[in-house]
């Protein structure tokens, strides 16, 4: 789940974490979800006791000289929720405003993912509470240097595997790898996932969360006996994971009726549409490097630019939410149209609970975000794996792995929900968490 | 059952009946070949007159688009129907003067436009079908009221619902389609709905189009192939309208055998013409036809008088306040059901079938009271019945009829589906789908593009044999087809888009960097997901093959053109032989730009562009023995001999066997040929004589071996391995007979104290596997099928113990080039003045006449030096293609032989400009027509005339060539040209052929 991006900063830190805004707690959310499952699986009382917190908690501080010649203190953190199945796997991120809670609820969430995939890594999330704005490169290298100075005894290819998140990105991974590996005297690629590929990196990372959503909606809609090849589709946003979405579907024969992003400057969202589906090359030459896509131009290739969150109102098979969160909520989700069938959450917590449970009356199938946008963290596990072996793989061997993984996944997802006859959000989390239930118990921690 | 016949089928079963004994029973599948299917009726343009407002609505509270697009896959369309919106008289007169449309949709009270005006004018320029909609009855009667010459087919009323457009389609294409389209006329069940008045036909036509739409959901929702499709689309609900009693009547008596219900009105009163009672009408001509059509009549005023008894009739007001529903049931009662619900005593649901996957899971796993009960109401096979498989349905109906044991009852449902199933999959190309075992040989495929020449002759193949060919027919051997994966062309056309490929360098580049370019490209994702689950499940070798579009598509012959690749499959990580998979494909596909393939297509109506790959992954077939994998016989069987000896006639056909894989055919090595008429009888000399050049040697894919594509070191792959081994592995107990020096003999099978020899003699003089008869059967089959003879390529696994049976598997199957057309070819005697040279062994047909140019192979030349004269003659070869001028090639041995000590090892593109060869006599033996199948199915294709020549004074005169002029020499082969041209006759069917000069070349 992402924190909502708040346009305003401080500058500056001060305490550890910033307070919650009122009313909303994640980690809170995160939690009663747990519950509920481990109602439903009867799960006892010592396990759901040591699952419904991280295992562990790491904050330190960053001592930096910046360029000006000033000292400057920034609080790092890390949070391992749990590694039972294998090392913690999770993002680290910049951001000025990053609240405890949210971290231990998306290390939670990092573990469910990593568990519903089936993939032998446990749960993590952390960074720096920082704003990169603010920041020269260089300020930003040593940043990430200090951080990996404070937390190397706790991190590792056999411990914890960080990756890029909110506001880092291939270099900053390549700058925390380096670092570590001068501390530790060896070349420890598996240190860390999201490098390029010349240094480390996973042939076919740029493709997998968006090709993991298609590989999923394919066998969905297999299983709903709906050609794909005759079905539309409508996709909130337009970055990474839209997009390499949108190719395989359109691959594979589907028809994409609109798009949306956010606009740069117009501080506002747009959605385009085409009824007889987008041309996803002649809109991604018109999107400039923020993933804005120049509304003019798109409005003479024939699209019609309609306000963005009209993305929900399109009368088609599939809604695909690939931007924000909370973007489906109960006061809009009755606009979405009869004919919608299923909705598939690329982006983190998109839906609200209250949305999803309608959709479910409905009679919508909702593909849970983190079943739906897993590629990505499988992609890394094939990154950490062929790094830790220092043997890389091809594009068509990680792809090919990554469809029938995820192939995999969904399945055995479906199958419990249809035995169980319970959501299929549900059905995930009972597998997930009970994977995760099962490593503890075999492992003697509870 | 009674099956209707037509005269090829009935040779066919003829032949089997006179080679096997036995009597096909044949699974009746209508065939969708070229010369019986007739395509149906399709609305393809429609021409819409309304206001923006109504098209608006139409569009966005109609949702047409998203209609029509739905109404097209269901019905098995190719293509949408188009639809064109004008909003005036004028532009609507001017696009039906220009354009071809074929209906026409307008809205009444278009503004100030008089629809029915409008109508007659259209009527003047156009007689398609023209249709009105509108919103107000009253004003819509009163058209109808003047609508005396049927300017409009239909005026209906429409209320917002865009489905009303689709009924209407429907309606206008199904009436035309009953006439035009044979087997809906044969299969169709229609549904009669007779009703004058505007607004209830209106609403009752979108009522019943949903349940007839929803009913061919269902009918439709097995996983079916393309054919499979069209065979139950054939049986699908049909609705037709009339709103008069003539018309009804005639399509009653018309259509009375297919109409499944009626519904009708009792009070007709159109055009003046007024009739009542129509319902009992109909009702008396039903029973007195002795039909059981149910009928529901329906009437404003309440019913006089008595209703014929022991009908399906039923008699509804018009004012019930639930007609719709009552109309609705009526329907799905005739439509028969969709689903089956299985319930237990206390009517607890048990068991839903949905599709035929449900149908098998539930006799597999209902208890035996539900299974009797079910049986006992006859619920299968009515339900497979309406669905569209009524051979399924007949046999289950006997069943239901015969057994009523519930074990008895369990296995032989499972049985007739299994049959079902193992008829279905191997008489069409399924798609690949990775949650099904392989439990049947089958033919799969990845992707939505054209299978290509190879497939298609592999899915002939299967439909062939499945159709035709029982287990009892050959009790100790199967016959069957390699199991197959199939990645159709449009992942090519994929694969070549993303990648950016050809590019124009590439056409300058040699092959090994043309498939490493392709090599390090990426397939389509779309592709990996499938093809890796393929892998993880097969652990046999594979062979990867090209399946062009232009090529082998059975008439034109590519063979050998692009590149197989040979897997042993051996690791046991999938990645490693996934990814030699993936490798594979990327280097067939690259194949197709290689300097080979762009020489041969030059000499081809086609261009380079026009070829689109599929790529066929089969699993080899043989057996393992130690590290060795090879099958006990590969063959190559034609069902038209050009080089009939031994008393065979030429159409008797010849089969050639190898030990081993059949790359010993291929290459022109040495196999054992007999006649499939006659397998005793020894076509090259006596069977002693043959043992000087029976194999020794033969072909086995080593397990073991590192294949690296791009080297090309085949030699890797390959071992080859001596009858010692193959005696050891236990194999040639069939396949082998012994020499036993003391008698001078040879008998059939292995023995002590005597020499092996490999001429298959246990099975052609004993018949210890019936494969002669098989095989004979499979050429004459395949041949009535096509038309024109057939090669046929196979192997054969032996059984290792008694319980199991042999399997021949047939791997692919090509035309012959049909021998000869006419034979007005006269060819006399031999005549010493005018004759250049004189041949009774001669393949081809026709007259060359206009050949100046002769390339021969200097006496001088020496064998061993072969491999050099390649090189000169491609030289010639290209310098004469340039020139656009045919030649003769004339040279000593097997011409296309791999072995360079037995001929000239040229390869078909080395000579690809050569009309007539002729090949003289080296050393005296006797001539085994080279078998590089691949180089003589090349020369037949292309119409080249090969002629053998003996050491006699018929031969051609070296003396005389070395007399001529030469326009070029090089050391071991010369180009002559003469003034004017020779003249080369050569008459296919006699074997004969001759060369004469013209007076001034003498």
């Amino acid at each position: 789940m992402q924190v909502k991006q708040d346009l305003k900063h401080e500058k500056g830190t001060t305490g550890v974490f910033r307070k919650e805004k009122e009313g909303f707690n994640p980690f809170k959310m995160a939690q009663q979800q747990f519950d509920r499952i481990a109602d439903h699986l009867e799960l006892d009382e010592q396990t759901r006791e040591l699952l419904r917190f991280p295992l562990r908690e790491y904050s330190f501080s960053i001592p930096i000289h910046m360029d000006d010649g000033s000292m400057k203190v920034f609080r790092g953190f890390r949070v391992q929720h749990n590694d039972a199945r294998g090392p913690c796997k999770g993002g680290i991120r910049f951001h000025p405003q990053e609240t405890q809670d949210t971290v231990r609820a998306l290390s939670m969430w990092m573990t469910w993912k990593c568990s519903v995939a089936d993939i032998p890594l446990g749960g993590g999330k952390g960074g720096i509470i920082c704003d990169p704005h603010n920041l020269s490169e260089r300020e930003q290298e040593k940043l990430c240097r200090g951080w990996v100075r404070q937390i190397a005894r706790d991190i590792g290819p056999v411990r914890d595997v960080p990756a890029p998140d909110v506001m880092t990105s291939g270099q900053h991974m390549l700058w925390i790898m380096d670092e570590y590996e001068t501390i530790m005297g060896g070349q420890y690629p598996g240190l860390i996932t999201g490098k390029p590929v010349e240094l480390g990196g996973s042939r076919g990372r740029t493709e997998a969360t968006g090709y993991g959503l298609i590989y999923i909606l394919r066998e969905l809609l297999k299983e709903m006996k709906m050609d794909i090849t005759k079905t539309t589709a409508a996709l909130q946003g337009f970055g990474n994971v839209a997009r390499y979405a949108a190719e395989l579907f359109i691959q594979y024969g589907g028809t994409i009726v609109s798009v949306s992003c956010w606009d740069q400057t117009e501080n506002s969202t747009y959605c385009y549409y085409k009824k007889t589906g987008i041309n996803l090359e002649e809109l991604v030459k018109i999107t400039d490097r923020f993933g804005t896509i120049d509304k003019k131009q798109a409005e003479k290739l024939g699209y019609q630019v309609m306000p963005g969150d009209d993305w929900l109102t399109q009368d088609v098979d599939i809604l695909i939410p690939a931007a924000l969160e909370h973007s489906i909520i109960e006061e809009n989700v009755q606009q979405i149209k009869p004919r919608v069938k299923v909705v598939i959450c690329g982006a983190n917590g998109p839906i609200t609970p209250e949305a999803e449970d309608y959709l479910e009356k409905k009679g919508v199938v909702v593909i849970p975000d983190f079943l739906a946008n897993a590629g990505g963290v499988v992609c890394s596990y094939f990154e950490q794996v062929q790094s830790n072996q220092n043997y890389y793989w091809t594009k068509e061997e990680v792809l090919g792995k990554l469809d029938n993984k995820m192939t995999d996944a969904f399945y055995k997802v479906w199958e419990l929900s249809k035995r169980k006859k319970v959501r299929v959000s549900d059905a995930a989390y009972m597998i997930a968490i009970s994977r995760v239930a099962e490593a503890c118990k075999m492992r003697g921690w509870v | 059952m009674n099956i209707q016949f037509n005269d090829k089928e009935k040779k066919i079963i003829s032949c089997i009946e006179e080679i096997t004994g036995i009597t096909p029973s044949i699974v009746k599948q209508q065939e969708l070949e070229k010369e019986q299917h007739v395509e149906p009726y399709y609305i393809k343009e429609i021409l819409l007159i309304s206001s923006s407002f109504h098209f608006f609505q139409l569009e966005e509270e109609g949702r047409l688009s998203f209609l029509l697009q739905e109404y097209t896959a269901s019905y098995g369309r190719k293509s949408l129907p188009k639809i064109t919106h004008v909003e005036s008289k004028e532009d609507c007169i001017n696009l039906l003067m220009n354009q071809p449309f074929d209906l026409v949709i307008i809205f009444d009270k278009i503004n100030d436009i008089d629809s029915y005006i409008l109508g007659k004018q259209i009527k003047t320029i156009t007689d398609i079908p023209i249709v009105l909609l509108g919103n107000s009855i009253t004003e819509l009667m009163k058209v109808e009221e003047i609508n005396t010459e049927n300017i409009f087919n239909k005026i209906v009323t429409w209320n917002g619902d865009g489905k009303i457009i689709l009924t209407i389609i429907q309606l206008i294409e199904d009436t035309v389609n009953i006439h035009k389209d044979q087997q809906l006329a044969n299969h169709g069940r229609y549904v009669l709905l007779i009703e004058d008045s505007i607004q209830y036909y209106s609403s009752y036509l979108l009522l019943l189009y949903d349940e007839i739409h929803g009913f061919l959901q269902s009918m439709l929702s097995d996983s079916l192939s393309e054919e499979q499709l069209v065979l139950r689309l054939s049986t699908r609900p049909v609705l037709l309208h009339v709103q008069d009693f003539d018309a009804a009547e005639q399509l009653y008596h018309t259509n009375k055998k297919r109409i499944i219900g009626i519904i009708t009105d009792n009070n007709l009163d159109r055009g003046g013409n007024k009739t009542s009672r129509v319902g009992e009408k109909i009702a008396q001509f039903i029973e007195s036809d002795k039909l059981n059509i149910p009928i529901l009549i329906q009437s404003s005023e309440p019913h006089k008088g008595n209703l014929p008894e022991g009908l399906q009739l039923r008699f509804v007001s018009k004012k019930e306040p639930t007609l719709a529903l009552i109309i609705k049931d009526f329907i799905n009662e005739c439509l028969g059901p969709r689903e089956i619900v299985l319930k237990d005593s206390n009517q607890k649901e048990i068991f839903r079938i949905r599709n035929m996957n449900d149908l098998e899971n539930a006799v597999l796993s209902v208890n035996d009271s539900i299974l009797t009960s079910a049986i006992d109401q006859h619920i299968f096979s009515r339900w497979l019945r309406v669905r569209g498989e009524a051979d399924l349905a007949d046999k289950i109906q006997s069943i239901e009829t015969e057994i009523h044991k519930a074990d008895e009852l369990r296995k032989q449902l499972i049985d007739v589906l299994e049959q079902y199933k193992y008829a279905q999959t191997q008489s069409s190309v399924t798609p690949f789908d990775r949650t099904s075992l392989p439990s049947h040989l089958e033919i799969n495929r990845i992707g939505n593009g054209a299978l290509g020449g190879k497939a298609r002759g592999l899915s002939f193949l299967a439909k062939l044999v499945s159709k035709y060919i029982s287990d009892d027919m050959f009790p100790n051997l199967r016959i069957s087809i390699p199991r197959t994966l199939v990645i159709s062309t449009d992942i090519f056309d994929a694969f070549l888009k993303q990648n950016s490929l050809p590019s124009d360098e590439l056409f300058v580049l040699p092959d090994e960097r043309i498939a490493l370019k392709f090599m390090s490209a990426n397939l389509p994702a779309t592709v990996l997901g499938d093809l890796r689950t393929f892998i993880h499940n097969t652990r046999k070798p594979l062979v990867v093959r090209s399946s062009g579009v232009l090529e082998d598509s059975l008439l034109q012959s590519f063979a050998g053109i692009y590149d197989s690749i040979l897997l042993p499959n051996e690791s046991w990580e999938t990645d490693f032989r996934f990814q030699d998979v993936c490798n594979a494909v990327k280097y067939v596909y690259a194949s197709t730009f290689f300097e080979k393939a762009r020489t041969y297509i030059k000499s081809t109506p086609k261009n380079i562009g026009d070829e689109k790959m599929a790529v066929i992954i089969q699993e080899v077939i043989g057996q393992k023995h130690e590290t060795f994998f090879y099958p006990a016989i590969s063959g190559v069987a034609k069902s038209f001999n050009y080089y009939p000896s031994g008393g065979c006639k030429q159409e008797e056909g010849i089969v050639y066997l190898a030990l081993g894989l059949g790359k010993a055919i291929v290459d022109g090595g040495s196999t054992f040929g007999f006649c499939p008429e006659s397998p005793t009888i020894p076509l090259f000399g006596t069977p002693k004589n043959f043992m000087r050049y029976a194999q020794r040697k033969f072909y086995a894919l080593n397990l073991k071996s590192v294949y690296r594509i791009v080297e090309r070191n085949e030699e890797t792959s390959y071992s080859i391995l001596g009858i010692d081994d193959a005696r050891r592995h236990g194999i040639l107990d069939k396949i082998a007979s012994t020499y036993v020096r003391q008698d001078d003999s040879l008998y059939p099978g292995i023995y002590e104290g005597g020499s092996l020899v490999i001429d298959f003699g246990p099975i052609t003089q004993y018949d210890a596997i019936p494969l002669a008869k098989a095989l004979k059967l499979l050429l004459r089959i395949s041949e009535m099928t096509l038309g024109y003879p057939v090669e046929i390529e196979f192997a054969l696994n032996l059984s290792m113990t008694d319980s199991e049976k042999s399997e021949l598997v047939i791997l692919q199957i090509r035309s012959m080039v049909p021998p000869g057309r006419t034979s007005d070819i006269v060819i006399g005697d031999f005549n010493e003045d005018t004759d250049l040279c004189y041949s009774e062994n001669a393949l081809g047909n026709g007259i060359f006449d206009t050949i100046q140019d002769i390339v021969y192979v200097k006496p001088s030349f020496d064998m061993s030096n072969s491999p050099q004269v390649v090189g000169q003659v491609r030289s010639f070869n290209l310098k004469l293609m340039g020139e656009k001028k045919p030649y003769i090639l004339i040279g000593p041995g097997r011409w296309g032989s791999a072995d360079h000590w037995l001929g000239i090892p040229v390869i078909w593109s080395d000579i690809a400009g050569v009309k007539v060869i002729i090949e003289t006599p080296f050393k005296e033996r006797a001539i085994d027509p080279s078998q590089g199948s691949h180089f003589f199915h090349d020369l037949i294709s292309s119409q080249v005339g090969y002629i053998i020549t003996k050491e006699d004074k018929r031969n051609i005169s070296m003396k005389w060539l070395e007399s001529l002029p030469f326009v070029e020499e090089m050391p071991d082969v010369r180009h002559v040209r003469l003034l004017d041209p020779l003249e080369v006759r050569i008459d296919g069917k006699q074997g004969k052929a001759v060369i004469r000069l013209r007076k001034s070349n003498k």
